[in-house]
């Protein structure tokens, strides 16, 4: 089932690749067809996922690199739990939505689909891997996708923002490997749940080191301050459709990450610098939002609240609670489907204007009242407004973290009244005021595919903000191993 | 021992000795008409050589030629790669041989290496392995120098004489061991080393520095590189990717056999030295090289220091061996296969472009993609897996590799890994940028062209070999791990 | 009919929902048909608010048992859906479906020809759900949903005419400030969870007079605060209100007076237990800021030329009241007044809107003597403001001196303050009858000519004059729609405060509150009602002096009090503190700039200074490839020298001590 999640994009891609130059165009279809097969996979995989049951689920795995003993030896071991499914559900979805708002590609189709489903296999392959050497294979092979997309069809410094998406990234995952290692030699073994069962409690140097080598690469992909900056420049030049994938799943590889790997085979290390994580979480909401206010660039906007919006991430991590970290897994789940969206919008706004300059646009709302209301739901949701998926998220965050971090918590609160501010100054700016002369000609929102990419994020958004359940009952059976290891040493 | 088993062990070196020796005579024999002879007579013989090899069985134990060449699965698999590599070459080289006057001699120069290079592997015996040294590296110097460009003889003056110093170095640690041991074969000496007094010591250590500067000179590690990127930008590309893969991979092979067999491997009392020394020697390596290339506009120049840091890398694993680790030679001996394929693919694609399009420089690269997508394809996959990126074979190999070095136990391996995955950031740059030139700048004209059908045959093997290796590296593991069980074993 | 079913109760809330869902989906092309759904569902919401009411009365005001429904359980963070109905929630239930009914049917006159008319329906029967849900939550965390939801909607129908500059940017300020406040709500919600795990109202309070520290007690009540103080526009965020005015007269009426920014009040109320067992210094913070708030925003009613903003100013000032007398322990005074308030206040910015439609504004220099075009209008307006002055016998009279009488028992200073607001009200109220209705007609003005969907359009749909010139010359009376509703709050205006006397209201309302804290008894103050009487009728009698009789005339009193008066039109420059200073100044221009700076140069640029010295590094190798075979072979040789000289240093163990 899992192989078959993780092959399908790959399987698009080779056929997108091998398609008759002719008819390159047709990649486009190929495309929605095995996103669309994937997203099926992933719902089932989501639907028949037993909450009840404890481990992982779905699990599949073989000797992929057998050489014994005194050779090195790899498995491939995938499966999921309830940490996990989400990731999985929100990544066929996405991958799905990529394709729908990446219909009108003219450039290339062909390898930019072949390139987007295989970044979809790639990032796959992190959510369901449970062997540290497969999970960083797949960390890695996540880049070159993504350096070729934003590179190619990205816009403005493309370049400059692709280099640094990936030489930031591999810095960060460098070490990554190295504490992967450590780990690996200390216990004898790369296997997640046999290295979560009896954590490593000392390597050949000091666990903080390795704790930090690893984190440190998570810290970079969430990404939380002062390790972000390559966000801002990576959302900005890259394609509408890698900006929603960038910020829907592939920064949820990095709190996946820290919840996996991080605090579940290292909890002593976790708990013992929890209070700096937290204080990184809280600084970074804060800083992330008053820069957000002062963007001009609509996309370089939400790509800082997403800073900001990570930051509740790792606050919920660093609660090391039951309840705070809930809050964390919904916090990746949701922004995934707000941010997805609101970067959906940004592109349709941008496809029609051509500028994100947020000064040169106004009263929008009267040409594409559709876009408008969209957008204003996705603001509203961002901005953590009740009966929207993100406030659940939140507030099961802050709920879990007062206790153990109540500075950190109560700055992250206040987070909530700054991003208030730059969304709707944003929304006024955008969409209120007369109608504007220069935009008579613009119009809403009509093609299929860009309708159903709304729609059905949209409708995830209400779905899990007005009941929740769908979404916690797979989160609680996924963090309460997560939070009995990590309470265990508190 | 039976001459008809003296002669299968020694096989494939006499066969390619032969070939030369034929190739040469018909040289002088048939003037005009002789390149065409030469070819298909290397070419012959190369075949020969490595049905030679294929026909050795893996389990085979013995010295030949009273002990002077030993056959070992260690042998048998450098012997396998160093004709392959031939192989590869000779069916390459027909254009730029026919275009000099001097082509068979080119051919014969290049057998005459190569079968010197098997011996080397086979070496058994200080003098053998000197005399093979010697021949390889004269054979070359020539080769090095046969393109009537002034660049070129002066790669091949340059190369001629650090190469004489660097034998008359090896030559002082050769004399020191054959002076305290009374011998020049290698068991004999090994014993002595085993129960070296300790008025013995200091010599000895003395005599293992020579060694290494030595061998290091053929190794390409710093601070005996200097040679490198001169050598490899002037000679002509055909020889130069003999040189990188082949002469490159004989070397540590000879190095590894000298050290392991004859000083004892890591239970010698020096081996904590020699490890760390060869520690440092891979640091400055990769340092060295990566930032070296960061800067490089021409393609051959800027492999040539990749084959500097990526010499570093194996001495990480050899290091490692030093260390005593388990994993440690199968790691070297897996990742020298590996590179074989990804630089020779590399190299020769640089080849067929200074052929065709009569440039070097990177810059004229651009928009390959689009005038030979297969080039550009197996090129990009070779220079992705020189930057260690999965899926490809550089992946597992560096993983392999740090992962020895982090099963030591010693911290400042640790150290050295540590160094080693920064600098794979590093490399990531001049690597992945040489990619996009090749897939996203717009070629100066856009005729596309063809290798020739041979020249196709080995790219695509090389690219193949480099993701065959990269998704399923179980088999060629297991080759290396048997061959180096052997190494140890006397 | 004593007892109620649960589902009955439910239809109350999703009466409206439905209607705002069936409008959004199919009624969006069908504007009359989309009022009449709308006006449907909050009359059925009313009848059944009216059985409830009968309910809870015959439970004495207790709260009818309900069980609450597991909606959402996260180990042990449980959300539960659940009816809190007694005597306090009915009240409101049955005010909040009144106002909403009789405002959306002065709506179907008022936003006649409207653009946006099917929106402005849904977004009115959202609030209404959202209002509802709000006062019936037996959750706190079901409170703060729709707390939320009613900002939302709020937000949403003062920028109802969003291509207004001026409408866009008081919503947004509306929605920020009031969120600002609610960041202490949210304070106050997760800490009273983190304490106590659990959200039950009831829970809550009985915890709070048995179990919780005054600490906890402290923070939990001045977070509540701060979040009433939001909704409810009191000082220091009280500003965004007046702004609020940009949105629909009717918009005005239900949530920006009767029941929306009465919600900080009813959340203090609700919480009564908390507030009464948390420290004293807590209820004297309460206290204070009302009292203040109270005669601060009185001040500035006096000076508005805007009609709406005048009752705006008021109606902050009334919720001054009443958060007053909740600080002061006056529960009940607190939630009758605002019962009173709820009705005189909706009927006079009713009548406001039936003012402006006549004239085309809210200018009060611009009209004058209505009286004659439309006495409707003016009669109702004059009840509500009587009523408002707190004249006996009409409601406001009975409500207001429940407070003041707390005040004289508590606190004398306080009691002072409200006496002294008692006369401002009457002044500005009756100063604003005097402008609008009697002396000369000033004409109006001419109608906005700029959208197609908004009040001016309004007007000249919903009437039989194309020609906008017609308003110069004689406004005339507002059609029956918007009459009726007139007609209908006066009587609530009138007789509203004579539950007082019988203690019905107060036994009905404390039936919320456990025992002990029931200690309410009608024992009238003779001094209070002289003093607040005289009070107002003097607030009266000034205002007739100068607007009426123009002695003396008003410009001599300004200049009498020098820079005064400019200091209080200019609003004590708050908006200029908040939005000029603080959020331009201070938050973007000061901070934000300079976090922006150090991202970009300080934090990105340690990154690209990284990348740049590896280069340079990399330079100085490549630099070392002087092509000089002396060079390398000197760099070789000294290798193998280094090397050998090393190995002699360390050999033989030196290496374990200096490589541990």
């Amino acid at each position: 089932m899992l192989t078959t999640f993780l092959l399908l994009p790959l399987a698009g891609a080779i056929m997108a690749i091998f398609l008759p130059a002719e008819r390159e165009r047709d990649a486009r279809w190929v495309a929605l067809f095995f996103t669309l097969l994937a997203f099926i996979v992933s719902v089932i995989i989501f639907v028949r996922f037993d909450t009840a049951a404890e481990g992982y689920q779905f699990v599949e795995s073989f000797e992929w690199i057998a050489a014994g003993e005194a050779g090195f030896s790899i498995q491939y071991l995938v499966g999921v739990d309830g940490l996990s499914a989400p990731m999985v559900l929100l990544l066929g979805l996405l991958s799905l939505v990529g394709v729908l708002i990446s219909w009108n590609i003219d450039l290339k189709p062909k390898q930019y689909f072949a390139w987007l489903l295989f970044l979809e296999t790639a990032v796959a392959g992190v959510f369901i891997s449970l062997d540290l050497i497969q999970f960083f294979l797949f960390w890695e092979l996540e880049l070159l996708p993504m350096f070729m997309l934003i590179s190619q069809w990205g816009s403005g410094r493309r370049l400059y923002s692709a280099t640094k998406f990936l030489l930031y990234t591999l810095a960060g995952s460098a070490f990554m490997l190295l504490g992967f290692l450590l780990l690996g030699f200390s216990a004898g073994t790369f296997n997640m749940a046999e290295l979560a069962a009896s954590p490593v409690t000392d390597a050949i140097v000091p666990m903080a080191i390795v704790f930090w080598a690893i984190t440190l690469a998570f810290l970079v992909k969430l990404p939380v301050v002062p390790v972000h900056t390559w966000l801002p420049d990576a959302h900005t030049d890259a394609p509408t459709a890698v900006s929603v994938m960038l910020a829907g799943v592939l920064l949820k590889m990095g709190g996946y990450g820290l919840l996996r790997i991080s605090l579940s085979l290292m909890p002593e290390q976790a708990q013992e610098f929890k209070v700096i994580l937290a204080g990184i979480a809280g600084f970074s909401v804060l800083w992330g939002a008053v820069i957000t206010l002062r963007q001009t660039d609509l996309k370089r906007l939400v790509a800082y609240s997403s800073v900001s919006h990570m930051g509740y991430v790792l606050l919920g991590a660093a609660a090391m609670t039951d309840v705070g970290l809930s809050g964390a897994a919904l916090q990746m789940f949701t922004h995934g489907t707000i941010t997805g969206l609101l970067f959906v919008m940004v592109g349709a706004i941008y496809d029609r204007t051509h500028t994100r300059e947020i000064a040169k646009m106004s009263g929008l709302m009267h040409q594409m009242p559709l876009i408008g209301i969209v957008f204003v739901i996705a603001g509203l949701a961002s901005l953590g407004l009740p009966s929207m998926s993100g406030f659940v998220a939140e507030l099961t965050t802050f709920l879990g973290a007062l206790q153990a971090h109540p500075a950190a918590t109560i700055a992250a609160i206040f987070g909530v009244v700054l991003s208030a501010g730059y969304i709707l100054w944003t929304v006024q700016r955008i969409f209120h005021g007369p109608r504007a002369p220069e935009w008579e000609h613009l119009e809403d929102a009509r093609n299929w595919p860009e309708l159903v990419a709304m729609g059905v994020l949209v409708i995830s958004i209400m779905a899990v903000g007005i009941y929740p359940s769908i979404l916690t009952n797979a989160v609680e059976s996924g963090i309460a191993p997560i939070a009995a290891i990590v309470g265990a040493v508190a | 021992m039976s001459l008809a088993q003296e002669l299968h062990y020694i096989g494939p070196a006499l066969a390619l000795f032969v070939g030369a020796g034929v190739v040469l005579f018909a040289d002088v024999l048939s003037g005009r008409r002789a390149p065409r002879w030469g070819l298909t007579l290397a070419a012959l013989a190369v075949a020969l050589a490595w049905t030679f090899v294929l026909a050795m069985d893996g389990d085979a134990r013995g010295e030949a030629l009273s002990g002077a060449v030993r056959v070992d699965a260690f042998s048998i698999y450098f012997a396998f790669l160093l004709v392959g590599v031939t192989l590869a070459v000779v069916l390459c080289a027909k254009r730029w041989a026919d275009s000099i006057e001097q082509g068979a001699e080119f051919y014969g120069l290049l057998l005459i290496s190569a079968a010197s290079m098997v011996l080397l592997a086979q070496g058994n015996d200080l003098i053998t392995i000197f005399v093979a040294l010697e021949t390889t590296s004269i054979a070359q110097f020539i080769m090095a120098g046969l393109a009537r460009t002034d660049r070129s003889a002066e790669a091949g003056l340059k190369y001629l004489l650090t190469g004489s110093v660097a034998a008359a170095v090896l030559l002082y640690g050769f004399a020191f061991l054959f002076g305290m041991a009374g011998s020049t074969s290698l068991p004999v000496v090994a014993e002595y080393v085993a129960s070296a007094p300790e008025s013995g010591r200091l010599p000895l250590l003395l005599a293992f520095v020579f060694i290494i500067g030595g061998f290091g000179y053929k190794m390409a590690l710093a601070p005996f590189h200097a040679w490198v990127p001169d050598v490899y930008q002037g000679a002509p590309s055909i020889v130069g990717s003999f040189l990188s893969v082949a002469s490159k991979a004989a070397g540590f092979a000879v190095a590894l056999r000298v050290f392991y067999t004859g000083l004892g491997g890591g239970d010698s009392f020096m081996a904590e030295d020699w490890a760390i020394f060869v520690a440092v020697i891979a640091g400055l390596s990769m340092i060295f090289g990566n930032t070296g290339a960061l800067l490089q506009t021409n393609a051959k120049r800027l492999l040539g220091y990749s084959s500097v840091a990526q010499a570093g890398n194996v001495a990480v694993g050899f290091a490692a061996v030093a260390a005593g680790s388990t994993i440690g030679p199968s790691g070297v001996l897996f990742f020298l296969g590996t590179y074989a394929v990804t630089n020779l693919g590399a190299f020769i694609a640089v080849h067929v472009v200074a052929e065709r399009l009569g440039t070097e420089e990177i810059a004229d690269y651009a928009g390959l993609s689009r005038r030979s997508p297969a080039l550009a394809a197996v090129l990009s996959l070779c220079l992705i897996s020189l930057t260690g990126i999965p899926p490809t074979a550089g992946f597992i190999a560096k993983v392999y590799i740090f992962n020895a070095a982090v099963q030591t136990g010693h911290d400042w391996l640790v150290v050295l890994v540590a160094v080693a995955v920064v600098n794979t950031a590093i490399s990531a740059f001049y690597y992945l940028r040489w990619v996009r030139t090749m897939w996203m700048d717009d070629p100066v004209e856009e005729t596309r062209f063809q290798p020739a059908g041979a020249v196709q045959v080995v790219l695509l093997l090389s690219g193949f070999g480099v993701l065959l290796f990269g998704v399923w590296p179980g088999p060629l593991i297991n080759a290396a791990r048997s061959a180096a069980e052997t190494l140890s074993i006397l | 009919m004593s007892d109620i079913p649960e589902a009955a109760v439910w239809a109350i809330y999703f009466a409206p929902i439905i209607s705002f869902v069936v409008i959004v989906a199919f009624l969006r092309r069908r504007p009359l048909t989309a009022g009449r759904i709308s006006v449907l569902a909050v009359f059925v919401a009313w009848l059944l608010s009216v059985w409830t009411l009968i309910a809870a009365v015959q439970n004495d005001g207790e709260a009818l048992a309900f069980q609450p429904h597991l909606w959402m359980s996260l180990f042990e963070f449980d959300v539960e859906l659940g009816l809190r109905i007694d005597g306090l929630s009915a009240m409101m239930i049955f005010v909040v479906t009144s106002i909403s009914l009789l405002v959306q049917i002065y709506s179907t006159g008022y936003m006649a020809g409207d653009g946006g008319y099917p929106r402005f329906f849904a977004f009115m029967s959202l609030f209404t759900a959202a209002m509802l849900g709000l006062v019936m939550s037996s959750s706190l965390l079901q409170l703060f949903v729709h707390w939320e939801l009613v900002g939302l909607t709020s937000y949403l129908l003062i920028g109802f005419w969003f291509h207004r500059p001026s409408a866009a940017a008081a919503a947004k300020k509306a929605f920020i400030v009031t969120r600002f406040g609610d960041v202490g709500f949210l304070i106050a919600l997760v800490l009273i969870w983190t304490k106590t795990g659990t959200f039950d109202i009831a829970e809550i309070n009985e915890l709070a007079q048995t179990a919780l520290s005054g600490a906890v007690l402290t923070g939990f009540v001045l977070g509540l605060l701060s979040g009433a103080a939001g909704k409810s526009a009191q000082f220091p965020l009280h500003f965004w209100l007046p702004d609020a005015m940009e949105g629909p007269t009717p918009v005005s009426s239900i949530v920006h007076s009767a029941t929306m920014v009465a919600a900080g009040v009813y959340l203090l109320a609700r919480f009564f237990p908390a507030v009464e067992a948390a420290p004293g210094g807590v209820q004297t913070t309460i206290a204070y800021m009302g009292g203040f708030t109270a005669i601060f925003a009185a001040t500035m009613g006096v000076v508005a030329t805007d009609i709406k903003r005048v009752l705006a100013y008021s109606t902050i000032s009334q919720l001054g009241y009443m958060v007053m007398a909740i600080g002061l322990g006056g529960y009940v005074a607190a939630v009758f007044h605002l019962f009173t308030h709820a009705f005189f206040k909706s009927l006079l910015f009713q009548g406001a809107g039936s003012v402006s439609h006549a004239t085309n504004t809210f200018e009060m220099p611009l009209m004058g003597g209505l009286r004659r075009f439309m006495p409707w209008t003016f009669w109702t307006f004059l009840i509500g403001s009587v009523s408002l002055a707190g004249v006996f016998p009409l409601a406001g009279f009975w409500s207001k001196d429940e407070i003041l009488l707390d005040a004289w028992n508590h606190d004398k200073v306080l009691w002072a303050v409200g006496t002294m607001v008692a006369f401002l009200t009457a002044l500005y109220m009756f100063r604003a009858i005097f402008m609008t209705f009697f002396g000369q007609y000033r004409g109006g003005a001419a109608p906005e000519a700029d959208h197609g969907g908004h009040e001016a359009d309004a007007q000249a749909a919903s009437t039989h004059e194309p020609d906008s010139h017609g308003w110069l010359a004689h406004p005339h009376e507002s059609p029956r729609s918007m009459v009726l509703p007139l007609v209908l709050l006066s009587i609530p205006a009138i007789a509203a405060g004579w539950l007082a006397p019988s203690g019905f209201f107060g036994e009905l309302v404390e039936g919320a509150l456990n025992a002990d804290l029931r200690h309410f008894a009608f024992n009238p103050n003779i001094v209070v009602i002289a003093t607040s009487t005289v009070a107002a009728l003097a607030g009266i009698g000034v205002a007739a002096a100068i607007y009426y009789a123009g002695q003396p005339r008003s410009e001599e009193i300004r200049s009498g009090l020098g820079p005064l008066p400019r200091l209080v039109e200019r609003l004590y420059y708050v908006n200029e503190i908040a939005e000029d200073v603080l959020v331009r100044g201070v938050l973007l221009g000061g901070i934000g700039r300079l976090a922006a700076a150090i991202d970009t140069y300080v934090v990105d640029g340690v990154v690209n200074g990284a990348a740049r010295a590896t280069r340079v590094v990399g330079d100085v190798f490549r630099r070392t490839e002087t092509g000089q075979l002396q060079a390398y072979t000197s760099v070789y040789v000294l290798g193998v020298v280094f090397g050998a000289g090393a190995l002699f240093l360390f050999a033989g163990g030196l290496l374990d001590r200096v490589m541990p």
